[in-house]
Parts: C-alpha cells; structure tokens; sequence
C-alpha cells in the first residue's frame, strides 16, 4: 500500500507504531470502547434497559478484537509488528511444547547442517571464481592429437612462441611448468618446488609483486638468474624481512638474485604448493624441435572471445606448423581455467549436493508429520482464536511463524554440526549463510504450509469440545509423506551402496606393486654440484646416454649405505614412482629396430623410465620374461632396456621381445626382461606401456628412492636423511611419503564421496525410520478405541500386530517402488563416478530397497507390538 | 463481502472526509454524519469505520485528538489536515466526474 498522503507522515507513523506500539493500540481501544459505549447510551436514552442495550450493541457491532485486529492491519509496519508478535507468540508455544520443539529443531538441524557443509564445498569449489581480475577470460591451452590418444598434450616451447605471436583471440598467453631446486646457502638445505613461468604469466593473471617486482619479458629473454618468492617462503625462510630483496640465493648451486615477494593472497591457479617463481628459460634443443611437450599455458581471451573462437584460431596456427614438424600435435584444446581445475570434482558434488537435498526433504516430510499431529492438538487453541475474530490468513500465518522459526533454530545448530563437520574443508562465508537462511526459510515453509493450511480450517465446535480422533484426509497426508521420505531413503541409500561398492572395487584392482612397507622419498641433485652433464635434469633430448667412465653414483652409494642397515629389506630408485606426481614422467615414440616405422607423429607412445637394479624388487613388480637389470648393466656393456607386458602385448604380436631391440635416442637398446605392469596414474586409469632404462646407463639427477623395511616409517625417514647428508651435507631430502599413504591419497576423492554419500544414506535411513516410527505410533494412538473394540470381540494379539505391521507395510512398499524407480532415473547421473558397478546394478538396489524394507517395518512394528498390549477395558472405559 | 469493501473504499473515504468538513467528529459521529448525508443509504459500520479512519490518519489526512462529547464521553475527535482538504477537493471533482460518465453511460444503453 503505498502512501498517497505524504511519505513523511507515513514514516512517522511507522516509527510510531513500532517503537510505541503498546500506546497506540490503548489509543485504538479506547476509541472503539467510546464508540459501543456512545451506542450504549443512545439505547439507553431510547428507554432500553442498560443490560439489554449493551447486549444489543455487541450484537450489532460485533466482536471488537477483530475490528481492532482489521484497524490494526492498516498501519504502517503492521506486518512488522506482527511478526514481532507472532515469534514472541511462537517462542511461547515452542517453550510449551519443548519435546516436539526438540525433536523438530534436531531433525532440522541435521538437514540444514549436511546442506550448509555441502554447500559451502560447492561454494568454494565449483562457483566462486578464480581469485583474479576477469577471471572467466582465464583459459588453458594444449596440443591435441587424437589420432594417438592425446586429449591434452603439454605444449612444446616453440609452438607455445608461434601461438603467443601469430594468435588474434588473446589478450595475453603465457606458460610454465614445474621445476624444484636446492636451496643450500644458509640453514638446512631444502628442496624448493619453483613454478618457470613467462613473465607473460603475471599479465595474464593481472598481478604483480607484493613487494619488489616481478621479472622483466627483458630479464626472461636474457636467462638472468632471478626469482620472486612467495609470501610463504618469504616469512619461512627469511622471516619476511625486506632485507631479502635483492639478496643472492644459492639455488642448485647457482646464485640467484631475489627482485620481489608475492602478496599473501596470491596463488597460483592449480594450487599446488610453490615456494618461488623464475624466468622461464628453454634450451638451445628444447627451441630446434617441437618435440618436447612441457608447458602448460594459459592464456587471457580478449573480452567478448569465446573458447571456441579461440581454438579455431590456435588450431589454424596448429595445422601450418604440423605439416613441417610432425613431433607437433595437429589440433589443440581450448578450456576455460576454473571449469579445468574443477572438473574432477564436479560430478562428486553434484551427487553429494542431490543427496543433502533428499535428506532435508525427508528431514521436512518429518517436521512436517509431526506439525499435522500437533495440529489436531491445537485445533481447540485455534478455533478458540478464529472464534475470537483471527481471519483465516492471519492464523496461516502464525503457524507458518512458528515453522519458520523452528527452521531457523535449527539451521543455526545446523551451522555448527557444518562447522565442526568441515573444520579444514571448506569455510562457512556470507555466501554460504545466505544460502543456509534462504534454505531455511524456504524449509519453514515448506514442512509448515499444509498443516497450517490444515489446522487453520477449523470448524467453531472445535473450539469448545473434546476432539474425537478420527480416520481422515489429514492421516492420508501423513501416509503420503511416509511413502515420500521411503522412496528419498531408499534413493540415498542405493546411491551410497553404487558408490561404496565402487570403491571397494577399486580398491581390490591390483596396482602391479606392493605398497605396503615402503616408504619414498625425493632426492633431487643440484646439476651445478654433480656436473656429469648439465643438461641431463631437463628431458628429453637432454638426457643423454652416460658413456663416459666417471659417471656419479650418488644413488648407488645412497643404496649401498641404506641396505646395511638393520630391518631394511631392500632399496632401489626411480626417475618416476607409481601415484607420486613429483618425478621426470614423459613418454617416447616406440621404435623397433628392424621392423617397419610408423609415420613420425603415428608412433607408439610408452613412457620413459629409468630404475635402478633392485627397484622392480623392492615395488614387488614381477619379472615375467627375461632378467632385471644386473650390477653390470653399466656405462661399458651392451645397452639394455626392460619393458612392461602392457608395451609387449602391444608392440610384440606373437613375438618373443627378449632380444628384440629398442631405438632410444637414436641408440639401439636390447630388450632383457620383460616386468609387470602398473597403474602409474592410480586404479582408475588402465596401466601404460612403459620403457625401463637401467640408471648405470642412462642418469637423471632426480630419482625417487624406494625403501622396503619391516621398522617405523618415521625411523626409515631418519635414516634416509642421514644417509644423504653422510654423502652430501648441503643435499636435501623431501617428500618423504609412505607409499601406502600415496595409494591413499589416490583414492581420497571416491573415498570422500563414499563416506559422505554413506553417511548422508545412513542419516536419510534414521530420519525415514524415526518418520515411520511417528506416524505408526499416532496411527496406533488414534485407532485406539478401533483395537480395543476389534479385541473385545475376540481379535488375538498378533492378529492385532500383523493388521498395524501391514497397514504400514502398504505403504512402505509403494515407498520402495517409487524408490526403486527413482533411483534407476538418479542413478544413472552417478554413472562418471562409479567404477566397475553399472548404475543400474540389480544387487546393490535390490540390497538397498531390502534394509529400506526391514527397517520401516521394524520401527513400525513396536507401535503395533504396544497396540496389542493394549487392555480393551482401560482404553474403553473414559467415555 | 471483501470485494463489496473494497468497492466502497474510495466511496467511504470520500464519505469520511466529507463528513469532516464543517466540524471534528468522533467516530460514532462521523457514522451518524455519513448516514444523514446519504439520507440513510450508507450504513457504516464499526468494521469498516475504524479501518478507514486509521487508514486516513496514517496518510496525514485526518487529525485527531481527545475530548469530551455531548454525552460527557471521551473521544477521539477528528478533524480535516490541510492535505486532506485539498484531497477532498482532488476526490470530489473525480468522482463527480466519473459519476457524470456513469450517468451519461447507462443513460444511453436503456
């Protein structure tokens, strides 16, 4: 209603009646007692006697409270003011009836409390963007090559500078890759993880240096030896002192000069743990072939750029460059940055967030049936107000108050259950509080709306008699919420059993090694203090075949010293463990020597290893052809190479490998054993083929040390360090991991999922369970006199029993059915999730709908156990 | 019933303002004046009246304050602001307009 008279006057009135609503509503009644009594007097003086008068005129004008009550509606900021009224009116009758408020509060909590800890992981993850200017210009770029299998090829150094100079779709384009160096001047020498970016990088990302700046495009053409740190090295190492800045540091043993410090708040997009950024500097043979895929790029779309338009323009640049350089890709990918590092984890909370969302409306289907029971307890209450001149919208609104308010209690204990359920997860921001009220008033009104509608019909008998329980509409309501919250359980529940048994399967798949009592460890040589050839930490082209006699053998001194020790099994090393991202992992065309040669660019890939010669023996990899490597696979004996069963099952059709030789580097390589195939990239990837080099022949100056032993981890730790710092006291030791906990952390998000989906399928089963245990219990309660009469006339206990039990059992099983189908429909969303379980799997439903089934009628059949007990006399005898 | 209000709620406020125009009234009062204006036609009860007169007072047409009445009652006595004379004037000529059209409208069609 807007005021036509003046806003001013409006707004006084407002504050009027809120801040003096006591006075104004004496003011109202007064002014309307004048006017009966002036009625009063005026049938008086007509000779009416004063009894008789006053009679008269109530009739005529009738009931006063509700003339007050329509009087009162007009004013400015009623609604405000009885709303205010009606949560005092509510918090009065929840006080009154505190087990109901309790059990509603509880339940509500628990539905409100799973979305908000859901929500606040979908929040962080999936909707904030990325914390930087226009982030949605933010693209990633790969080479692609279908034809080979490659979706997303890193990117080799000179394709990366053809599309940086020739493109028209973005602002920006810059790369990086990872690198790790040894800081050892001061302190204890630590392995540093550093991100080589271009100096394009911080263009693209639009930032700049907290303190100091960040390098020049100058400073990165030119090699120089610079680093930015991040804020968090920054206070580690140097305890954020601004003395850092143009300090030198030793890094690999080659001084670097320190021009600036990230801010605090800066991360770099994939989030993995980074201590300093560096110019990104290509070889002389990383820029003469484009056979080396090691960026990573991103890019900044210029504004009103799709992704499309922009691979359309990289892939035009793609297809010149192919045709003259076939190590090139022909295609390339285009993806959006935020929905890259999201999309492993988004179908996982899509589910989860579906699953909340199924509990809190089964947490509301049981609010809501124990409101409809309260409701015929306070019919009496509300025919009394409706008799005293309540309209019909005004007590729905009361009782829609009283849910809202029970929602919102119980969404703020929900917000704690969240918080302590997600400490470290996630964390709880306006965002996240905005969603949790609109879910909570929403879920008031939801689980309120029918029972108010429902006790807000009264009939004025009401008001003044005993109400008589009968069988009516309200009851069907109720049964139509047990089969809802039936079917929702029995939804969660084979959902969760997809997801579970997925992940035992999963855990079952044989990884091609033993985890179990190994522990590992990185060990990462600095080129400057181990000078066999520089060039040998940056593959491909630079590793080269060790040929002369003085190679290092830092590992095998490392190995030697560790065996001795006491409860060591064995000790080997690898340039790539199994599950470990950290490592020198890429793969090289397959080339046989004496057999036909594919077209370059068509080759077999198979991943290039090197491993020292009890590796296999410490992972536990099977031999199952052939020998392992020997002591005297060295610098002066005959080339060797093993190879996995994956690669001689693809390349060998037929053919004993043993003796067939391998092209590596141009050098032909005799192939001695064959060994067992891993999973490198965890139990959901399919092993791949893989080429093993023995370390005496062919040296990486980073390897990842493997030892099996019966001790304690942490001691294996000790001793690993010790032993490194007896060969080398300036070496740092890091990532020292048991590799059972990288199994683990392999698994960790369909083991997120699974526990989540479990508990949220266990929580949805208690609710549902508890839904029918209620409404049973009321049934019982209300069909009292029925049992009793049935029993007098000779019905027996357990005839009594079985007639509750199946009541319940009807619709029970129309729960299950409609459960059943809806979790085929559901289901199959999950199917990206799920591994080696189809959606659809009949056991796991079947097994679902069978605990919905056994369950419900269990909590049902205590109602009707103490329905039987019943004596007939007693239940009969009150009226 | 709610939608015969609703009809008249313009009428009554009209009805109200008008009946304020030579004197102040209190509530039975301004009931007696609308009856006697209308040559008993408008009936206005307490369930209308009361709404109406708040409704008035809230948007600074109406005034109001206690006295005694004839009778040696105290009551609540209203009275017409400024902005609800010029309001009366703004209503009257409207509906005087719209009666004029209704009148020439249902003249025609019999």
């Amino acid at each position: 209603m807007t005021p036509r008279g003046s806003a001013l006057s409006w707004f006084a009135s407002l504050v009027r009646n809120l801040f003096g609503g006591g006075r104004r509503d004496a003011e109202l009644r007064s002014d309307i007692d004048t006017y009966v009594d002036m009625l009063v007097d005026e049938k008086i003086a007509a000779g009416l006697a004063p009894e008789a008068a006053r009679r008269r005129t109530l009739m005529e004008v009738g009931s006063v409270d509700a003339i007050k009550d329509r009087t009162r509606g007009v004013r400015a900021g009623a609604i405000l003011a009885e709303i205010g009224s009606d949560t005092r009116y509510a918090l009065r009758m929840m006080r009154r009836d505190w087990t109901f408020s309790v059990v509603a509060i509880v339940t509500l909590a628990l539905g409100i409390g799973a979305n908000a800890a859901i929500f606040s992981i979908v929040n962080g993850v999936l909707l904030k963007p990325l914390p930087y200017a226009q982030a949605d210009r933010l693209v990633l770029v790969w080479e692609r090559n279908l034809a080979i299998g490659k979706e997303r090829d890193p990117v080799a150094p000179p394709n990366y500078q053809d599309w940086r100079s020739q493109n028209t779709v973005f602002d920006e384009l810059g790369a990086y890759r990872f690198r790790s160096f040894a800081l050892d001047d001061a302190g204890d020498p630590e392995q540093l993880q550093a991100l080589s970016l271009s100096s394009s990088v911080f263009g693209v990302l639009g930032v700049s240096a907290g303190a100091g700046r960040v390098f020049t495009e100058e400073e990165e053409r030119r090699g120089d030896r610079v680093v930015v740190l991040t804020h968090a090295l920054w206070q580690r190492r140097f305890g954020g002192s601004p003395s850092v800045m143009g300090r030198s540091l030793s890094l690999n043993g080659a001084a670097f000069t320190v021009v600036g410090v990230m801010p605090a708040t800066f991360a770099f997009p994939d989030g993995n743990a980074v201590d300093v950024y560096s110019p990104l500097v290509f070889t002389a043979d990383e820029l003469t072939g484009r056979r080396s895929h090691t960026l990573s790029v991103i890019g900044r779309l210029k504004p009103d750029v799709t992704v499309e338009m922009a691979t359309a323009d990289v892939r035009a640049i793609a297809q010149r460059i192919f045709p003259t350089d076939r190590a090139s890709n022909p295609d390339v990918a285009v993806a959006g940055a935020h929905d890259v590092l999201v999309e492993d984890a988004r179908l996982g909370l899509i589910v989860l967030f579906g699953a909340v969302g199924f509990v809190l409306l089964i947490a509301c289907a049981n609010v809501a049936s124990l409101l409809l029971v309260r409701g015929s307890v306070r019919r009496r209450e509300v025919a009394m107000r409706a008799a005293l001149g309540a309209g019909r919208g005004r007590l729905v609104r009361q009782l829609l108050t009283e849910s809202v308010l029970l929602a919102i209690i119980g969404a703020a204990a929900g917000v704690v259950i969240a918080r302590s359920l997600l400490l470290v997860l996630a964390r709880i921001d306006g965002t996240v509080l905005l969603f949790v009220t609109g879910a909570a008033v929403l879920t008031g009104v939801a689980f309120g709306i029918i029972p108010a509608l429902q006790a807000a019909t009264p009939r004025l008998s009401d008001a003044t008699k005993v109400v008589t329980p009968t069988y009516t509409a309200a009851s069907r309501g109720r049964f139509g919420l047990v089969t809802g919250e039936v079917a929702l359980a029995l939804m969660l529940a084979a959902g969760a059993g997809l997801m579970i048994r997925s992940f035992v399967k999963l855990q079952e798949l044989d990884l091609g090694f033993a985890p179990a009592g190994v522990v590992s460890a990185q060990v990462l040589l600095p080129a400057a203090r181990y000078p066999v050839n520089p060039a040998q930490s940056r593959p491909p082209q630079a590793a080269t075949p060790v040929s002369d006699t003085k190679p290092f053998m830092f590992f095998d001194q490392l190995e030697t010293r560790l065996r001795a020790m006491a409860g060591i099994e064995s000790v080997g090393a690898v340039s790539a463990l199994p599950l470990n991202p950290v490592g020198t992992d890429y793969d090289l065309p397959v080339i046989v020597d004496g057999k036909a040669r594919p077209r370059p660019g068509e080759e077999l890939q198979a991943d290039f290893r090197v491993a020292t010669v009890s590796y296999f023996r410490t992972m536990r990899i099977p031999l199952i052809a052939g020998r392992e490597f020997t002591e005297f696979d060295g610098p002066g004996t005959t080339p060797v190479a093993i190879i996995n069963d994956t690669l001689a099952r693809q390349i060998f059709v037929g053919e004993n490998p043993i003796g067939q030789r391998l092209l590596l580097y141009g050098r032909p390589r005799e192939i001695v054993g064959v060994v067992g195939s891993v999973r490198h990239h965890g139990f959901t990837r399919d092993p791949r083929p893989e080429m093993v080099l023995p370390y005496r022949q062919f040296q990486f100056t980073g390897m990842t040390l493997v030892v099996r032993s019966e001790i304690d981890q942490s001691a294996v730790a000790e001793a690993i360090r010790g032993a490194v710092q007896s060969l080398d006291p300036q070496q740092p030791v890091y990532r020292v991991r048991a590799v059972d906990e990288l199994r683990a952390d392999s698994v960790a998000q369909p083991r997120f999922t699974a526990l989540l989906l479990g508990g949220f399928a266990v929580l949805a089963l208690v609710l549902a369970v508890v839904g029918v245990y209620g409404v049973m219990s009321y049934t019982v309660g209300q069909r009292a006199r029925e049992i009793a009469v049935r029993m007098t006339l000779g019905a027996r206990r357990s005839e009594v029993t079985r007639m509750i039990v199946g009541q319940a059992a009807v619709y029970v099983v129309v729960g299950v059915f409609i459960g059943l189908a809806g979790a085929l429909a559901a289901t199959r969303l999950m199917t990206g999730l799920l591994f080696g379980v189809a959606a659809t799997d009949p056991a796991t439903l079947l097994s679902a709908g069978a605990v919905v089934i056994v369950t419900s009628l269990a909590a049902s059949s205590i109602p009707a156990i103490r329905a039987a007990r019943t004596t007939p006399v007693a239940v009969l005898r009150p009226e | 019933m709610e939608s015969r209000t609703d009809l008249l709620r313009g009428t009554l406020d009209l009805l109200i303002l008008r009946s304020l125009t030579t004197a102040p009234l209190h509530g039975l009062g301004i009931a007696r004046r609308i009856a006697q204006m209308t040559q008993g036609s408008f009936d206005v009860k307490a369930g209308s009246l009361f709404p109406a007169l708040y409704r008035l007072e809230e948007r600074g047409l109406l005034a109001a304050e206690w006295g005694d009445s004839d009778t040696q009652r105290r009551a609540k006595f209203y009275r017409l602001t400024r902005l609800g004379r010029k309001q009366l004037q703004v209503e009257e000529a409207n509906w005087r307009r719209v009666a004029i059209a209704m009148e020439h409208a249902l003249g025609s069609t019999s």
